[in-house]
């Protein structure tokens, strides 16, 4: 009877646990694999290290009529930008490291899934023309292969998930308000972005020097490299274009920076390439609703490392830059035009000075670069000026300097904060709560702006900008920090994206040290303030 | 197919557990058939040539035992060609292993899964009919000792004739709920120290043997310590699971760990750790090569053969074959001062047994013997004794952040965070050390039993994702 007892309390527990989490699970569905998103309860989790997880989600259960999608070099396209360029509603689902063949399998689903899809952004990488034709980077993660086939048994691995119930959903059904957590889910702007968590230049993309190792013996495509080149074309990039005719596939090649030409000159390797890209672009261009664009031979863009993190990955501005072009048919491949495309490429990087990049000037703040995008790309019809707003603007602990710099005002802030550096509040906190060394206005409607522009240097100390965008409660929406380490006295360009900050704000800019240890002599300059 | 895995527990288990029963209750050899085909799906489950070579494996060594029962006069040279081939076979598998150290060369080759068990087993058997111990089985009989399931893949290495009778006995061939019970709990437990404790143990044992230039004297004895934790918990657990599920099934296999970090000598470890394993070695080496009858010397040296092979069973590098000897060595000495150990202390005995079993365990994970010595060299000299943060962080469970996020303030939960391992490795200690192992408690129908049984199971459930495998696996 003892036995009895124990196996019908053993049971009964085991089933109710499993019942309720296993509910649960399928409820909130963190992955979003059975349904939509309650996007009005709850908050979701998506970001890089989340893709493989939450994009089939994405792609089987969102509204939308168009997709932009590919490698890590898709991760920076804002797909607010790409909406307006060519009148979608479309999502964006990047796989980071993804092959033709993994990236053609889960547009094969989203087809399949949407019959509204108008428009297929994917970036093709070049440096992955010689892969087998089903190879997908499987070693780099743990495949959730359960959440892509149909089998709903092996669903299990998703239900009674340790990593599931205790990091996905519980910690975000029950702690939302604890962890500052809203409803809802990341836009796809924002979405596996990764430009503000790098910095950009040559002394990124080579950190201990660079010296070109010379010319290297010619490499050239063998059959077999050929035959497999061709097969996976067709099976992996042709064959939904061939199937979906009346979808617009929009490819292009993502432009690599000279740094990874000059690997591929110096080991003979870049005649083999442009044979593979020749083969490659060719057979693409011959599907009539391909639409293939090549950035390669924009030397300009691929000579200037402070457009790149490493020898590939570019920052955001020139992913900004690639929809602009695409939108208005520049850099489009056609019969007529591919091989003069890649001999360019073939001649220009053949006598190029790789050695020359090792002297180029790593710009000090990578941002600059996305200012000088920002600016031209997203004009607003009335911007604001600092000259314009003098008045509201409230100083503490700085004062408009008799120096001008473009002929614009500038504001010294001097002096630190007293923060204690091991304090749990956060220098954002900090300024708002009490003191700020810099200057504070009000903005009532900001939702007409979408960027912060300054200048800015360090001109004693421990001077660093901490710019802050603050909403009526207090709750930062936009934060722009660099540290003092590494920047100078030079005039250097800052960017803050505020396109999605709505309603009335506070903007702070501090130019002190918020840290008690620093020097009380800090000082930091801001010029040329600018909402637009 | 791993007893950690949603359909090992959900589907291959319960499926099998009642077809069994119900074939038997027909015919009861019916239903030991079905063992075997069970045992012999989940065998081949992941790795069809595996299972080729067990059949083939079988096939050579059931034909010999034959010969041997059929030609006595001729048993010796049977017996002796059989052994032979099954221990060069042995060594063949695992001798690329010594000369490419390097984990991703060694999975190019071939390895049969379970090899080193199996031939164990086989061997036993082997020896049992020469010696005709045993009494001269047929082929269902045979297939039953070597594959049942159960046991196969990390035993316990059983005795041939203890576990064939249980088979073909009526009255364990219907369900009985004392045995379900028993073993539901030994499952439960079993999968619970296995998925959460040694797999989180684990965890930062591969962290430090990826990083190992990166570690301070405080991460090389943490990793030791997790490791010491992470064999226990992963192979005991493992055993728990195999005993248990086989108590489902009315079949008795032999305890196999008995709570071995209570040891206070090696001596005293060894009748503890791997009881199975002990036991076969020394029945089948130390005994037949002479045991303690051939004077002192021919003792020491006999204990020093047995952890020689012992060392070279659990693996393909010098590394094994070094901790087994020294395990020899200290052995050899605990014999030696057996008198002197007697007037220590048992805390103090303790304490020597239990650091010379983590700087052995220690050597036994390390990639070369070289990496043993460097990192050992680091832990004594004690130069910087801060955790590095990647390591406390593997101590960061999501469920326990969860738990302290609901209940504490977020600077309470700052301060615990640098605590997280020295609580793991007390609560370690403490299940290793403090209640009475889960097969002497295989009595137990508290209610508390059964709720502490149930979420042992629930959060073993949850933690098989990605289906880790057994360290023994790979034996």
């Amino acid at each position: 009877m003892k036995s009895k007892k124990w196996l019908i309390i053993y049971t009964s527990i085991t089933v109710i646990f499993l019942s309720v989490i296993g509910s649960m699970v399928i409820y909130y569905d963190p992955y979003m694999h059975f349904h939509k998103p309650l996007v009005d309860k709850y908050s979701y989790a998506m970001n890089d290290k989340l893709q493989r997880n939450v994009n089939d989600g994405i792609i089987k259960h969102f509204d939308y009529d168009a997709i932009v999608t590919g490698t890590s070099l898709s991760e920076n396209f804002k797909a607010s930008q790409f909406d307006s360029l060519f009148g979608t509603n479309c999502i964006k689902v990047p796989f980071s490291g993804g092959t033709y063949k993994e990236i053609h399998d889960r547009l094969e689903t989203a087809l399949e899934k949407n019959q509204n899809i108008k428009v297929i952004l994917w970036s093709i990488d070049g440096n992955y023309v010689f892969f087998d034709k089903d190879y997908v980077l499987d070693d780099r993660y743990e495949y959730p292969d359960y959440l892509y086939d149909d089998n709903p048994l092996n669903d299990v691995n998703y239900i009674f998930n340790h990593d599931v119930v205790f990091d996905k959903m519980l910690p975000t059904v029950y702690s939302m308000k604890r962890n500052n957590l809203q409803p809802g889910i990341i836009n796809f702007d924002d979405y596996s972005n990764w430009n503000n968590q790098y910095v950009f230049g040559k002394n990124a993309v080579f950190p201990f020097g660079y010296t070109f190792e010379g010319y290297g013996e010619p490499q050239h495509m063998t059959e077999n490299e050929k035959e497999n080149l061709l097969e996976s074309i067709h099976q992996n990039l042709t064959s939904l274009p061939l199937q979906y005719p009346d979808v617009r596939f929009l490819y292009y090649i993502p432009p690599y920076s000279a740094a990874w030409w000059a690997e591929k000159v110096s080991s003979g390797e870049i005649c083999k390439q442009l044979e593979a890209e020749k083969i490659l672009i060719f057979e693409l261009l011959n599907v009539g609703n391909i639409e293939l664009y090549g950035f390669d031979n924009d030397f300009e863009m691929t000579t200037d490392l402070n457009n790149y993190k490493d020898k590939i990955h570019y920052g955001q501005w020139i992913s900004s830059d690639i929809l602009i072009s695409m939108s208005n048919g520049e850099k489009r491949l056609t019969l007529d035009n591919y091989m003069s495309y890649l001999d360019s490429i073939n001649n220009y990087y053949s006598s190029f000075d790789f050695n020359s990049l090792n002297n180029q000037v790593d710009l000090e703040d990578d941002h600059a670069m996305e200012a000088e995008a920002a600016i031209e790309y997203e004009p607003v019809d009335d911007p604001i000026t600092f000259d314009e707003i003098e008045d509201k603007i409230e100083l503490n602990n700085a004062q408009i300097s008799e120096e001008k710099y473009n002929d614009q005002s500038v504001i010294t802030c001097k002096g630190r904060l007293e923060r204690i550096s091991t304090s749990d509040v956060q220098p954002d906190t900090f300024i708002y709560n009490d003191s700020y060394i810099g200057l504070k206005f009000k903005i009532d409607d900001i939702s007409k702006y979408n960027t912060l522009l300054f200048y800015g240097r360090k001109t004693h100390g421990n001077g660093q900008p901490t710019v802050c965008v603050y909403d009526e409660k207090g709750a930062v929406q936009a934060l722009l920090a660099r540290s003092y380490s590494e920047i100078d006295d030079n005039w250097n360009q800052y960017y803050l994206d505020v396109h999605d900050v709505t309603g009335a704000v506070t903007i702070i800019l501090n130019g002190g040290y918020i840290d008690s240890t620093g020097d009380p002599e800090s000082e930091f300059q801001f010029c040329g303030i600018k909402l637009q | 197919m791993i007893f950690n895995s949603y359909i090992f527990i959900f589907c291959f288990f319960p499926i099998f557990t009642i077809g069994y029963f119900l074939i038997s209750k027909l015919n009861l050899k019916a239903g030991n058939w079905f063992i075997i085909i069970a045992s012999l799906v989940l065998y081949g489950y992941h790795n069809l040539l595996s299972l080729a070579w067990l059949a083939g494996s079988i096939l050579f060594t059931y034909l010999f035992s034959v010969l041997i029962t059929k030609k006595p006069s001729k048993g010796k040279l049977f017996l002796v060609i059989s052994v032979s081939a099954n221990v060069l076979l042995l060594i063949a598998f695992k001798i690329p292993g010594f000369f490419e150290v390097k984990a991703d060369n060694i999975e190019s080759f071939f390895m049969p899964l379970a090899l080193s068990f199996i031939t164990f087993s086989q061997i036993a058997y082997l020896v049992n009919v020469y010696k005709k111990s045993i009494k001269n089985y047929g082929l269902q009989e045979y297939l039953l000792y070597v594959t049942y399931f159960p046991k196969l893949l990390m035993g316990p290495i059983t005795e041939p004739g203890d576990l064939i009778d249980q088979f073909y006995k009526k009255k364990k061939k219907k369900p009985d709920i004392k045995h379900i019970v028993a073993g539901l709990r030994l499952m439960s437990f079993g999968l619970f120290k296995k998925v959460i404790l040694a797999d989180t143990f684990a965890k930062a044992v591969n962290w430090g043997f990826v990083n190992p230039s990166v570690l301070s004297s405080a991460d090389i004895v943490l990793v030791m310590l997790c490791y010491t934790f992470e064999i226990y918990f992963d192979f005991s657990g493992y055993s728990d699971m195999a005993i248990g599920l086989s108590m489902i099934l009315n079949i008795n296999l032999p305890i196999n760990f008995n709570s071995p970090y209570k040891s206070t000598s090696i001596q005293d470890f060894w009748k503890r750790w791997h009881i199975s394993l002990t036991s076969f070695l020394t029945k089948y080496v130390y005994i037949p090569l002479g045991g303690n009858r051939k004077g002192t010397f021919r003792t020491y040296i006999n204990i020093l053969i047995v952890f020689l092979v012992s060392g070279f069973w659990h693996g393909s590098n010098w590394t094994f074959v070094l901790w087994g000897v020294l395990h020899g060595l200290l052995m050899i000495y605990d014999r030696y001062a057996y008198k002197f150990r007697q007037k220590l202390s048992d805390l103090f005995t303790w304490i020597c047994t239990f650091i010379s079993i983590n700087i052995l365990w220690l050597l036994f994970r390390a990639e070369s013997i070289k990496q043993w010595w460097t990192m050992l060299g680091v832990m004594i000299k004690c130069e910087s004794t801060a955790l590095s943060q990647e390591l406390v962080s593997i101590f960061e469970l999501s469920e326990i952040r969860l738990l302290l996020n609901t209940f504490f303030k977020e600077d309470l939960l700052s301060t615990l965070h640098l605590l997280y391992p020295q609580i793991f490795i007390i609560a370690a200690f403490i299940i290793c050390l403090v209640p009475k192992n889960a097969y002497e408690t295989k009595k137990d129908r508290s209610v508390a039993g059964a709720v502490l049984a149930a979420l042992a199971l629930v959060f073993g459930i949850l933690g098989m994702v990605g289906e880790s495998t057994f360290i023994y696996q790979n034996f």
